[in-house]
């Protein structure tokens, strides 16, 4: 071979060459970034499943009209706010995800109702959500509707959740 | 230099730049895709936040009440409001009383109503007063919802808009009741003193000036 044509071979294999490293750090890019995104945090957005899945699911706390024959999600019935109704309703099997206490305060009557969900875990992950690397502790509330004996009453419901993180 | 020199030293410098664009294209990657991934968790939860707010709405419009001695729901009584400024002080009664039982002590709210043919509001902010008070966090709460105005056959719709401030307030964001608001935030940095200027129907915070030392809302001093 003479001098241009191994020089032309070398400049074609490092051109080959820098392609293909160029092609494999795409991969790796793609790979990080299916890992990024898996790894949004979604304690939030369970934290949000939680409250929903309480609040609507025609299993938990949702008020049924006979008249309609309609489940209304965000109105609480109140006969049905219980702990045996919550840890019936939302079943995480042996994954510890959530643990919560629920506050029902009737606005009208001021009667305060609390709950808990999963207490064991909650009364052992609490001491260690002052670092959200391993547990999150959030505090949200909504505007309710309690059907009562009365009718309807306006309510506020407290939830307390604790979520670990990751 | 020999040829093997030559061709020696070329796969080093090849090597270098093999490498260097390697980890060029992984930082590039990698900032890339954390800014999505930051975006996603935004995305995420704004969604969420919205869906609250729109359950919030949904049942403040469902809230029964009395109307006239009759039985209805908040809706009801809005698109009376609407139709008729009659029922204006029955809603800012009723508003009031809600939110206030609801965040635990007074906010301020502001009702707006569209429809076809009206394009009005009401509040329970006072727009005659000029305050100085010293302010720092926001906390909003913004909802919509469409309701059904059947009085009139031409006007159909009406899409009305709550916002609730329920926090106290930054720099030129909008100011209400502030004696109630001030020196309530702790954490980190320093607090503000600002000054409540009217502009057009709103009054906006304005000359927001940090302050280091005592605050003093009913006077509205930093000592």
């Amino acid at each position: 071979m003479n001098k241009k044509a191994m020089s032309a071979y070398h400049l074609t294999m490092w051109i080959i060459r820098i392609m293909l490293i160029a092609t494999v750090a795409i991969f790796l890019g793609f790979v990080i970034y299916l890992l990024v995104v898996n790894d949004v945090g979604i304690e939030h957005l369970r934290t949000q499943l939680f409250i929903e899945r309480a609040l609507t699911s025609s299993d938990c706390f949702a008020y049924y009209d006979e008249q309609t024959g309609r489940y209304y999600g965000n109105i609480i019935d109140e006969t049905r706010f219980t702990e045996e109704i919550l840890s019936g309703c939302i079943d995480y099997g042996d994954n510890k995800y959530i643990a919560a206490k629920l506050t029902l305060t009737n606005l009208e009557s001021q009667k305060v109702s609390k709950l808990e969900y999963d207490p064991e875990s909650f009364k052992k992950w609490e001491p260690f959500t002052f670092d959200e690397r391993y547990y999150l502790k959030e505090f949200r509330q909504r505007y309710v509707l309690i059907a009562t004996q009365q009718g309807m009453q306006k309510g506020k419901l407290e939830f307390e959740v604790i979520t670990p993180t990751g | 230099m020999n040829k093997k020199a030559q061709w020696g030293l070329a796969p080093t410098i090849g090597d270098w730049i093999s490498w260097l664009v390697i980890v060029v294209l992984m930082i590039v990657a990698t900032v890339i895709f954390s800014h999505h991934a930051a975006q996603v968790k935004n995305a995420i939860q704004e969604t969420s936040l919205n869906q609250e707010n729109g359950y919030f709405m949904l049942n403040l419009m469902r809230t029964p009440l009395e109307i006239d001695t009759k039985k209805g729901v908040m809706s009801d009584l809005v698109a009376l409001w609407v139709m008729n400024d009659k029922y204006q002080d029955q809603l800012t009664t009723q508003i009031s009383t809600i939110l206030d039982l609801y965040y635990n002590g007074k906010v301020n709210w502001v009702i707006e109503a569209k429809s076809a043919s009206r394009d009005k509001s009401i509040s329970n902010l006072d727009l005659t007063s000029t305050i100085k008070a010293k302010l720092k966090r926001i906390g909003t709460r913004e909802s919509s919802i469409d309701i059904p105005l059947t009085i009139n056959p031409d006007d159909l719709f009406a899409s009305i808009t709550l916002t609730v401030y329920y926090g106290s307030v930054q720099e030129n964001s909008w100011c209400f009741d502030p004696l109630t608001e001030a020196c309530t935030e702790t954490g980190a940095g320093h607090d503000m003193l600002c000054k409540c200027e009217r502009v057009g129907f709103k009054f906006i915070w304005t000359d927001c000036v940090p302050c280091t030392g005592t605050c003093n809302p009913v006077e509205s001093v930093c000592s």
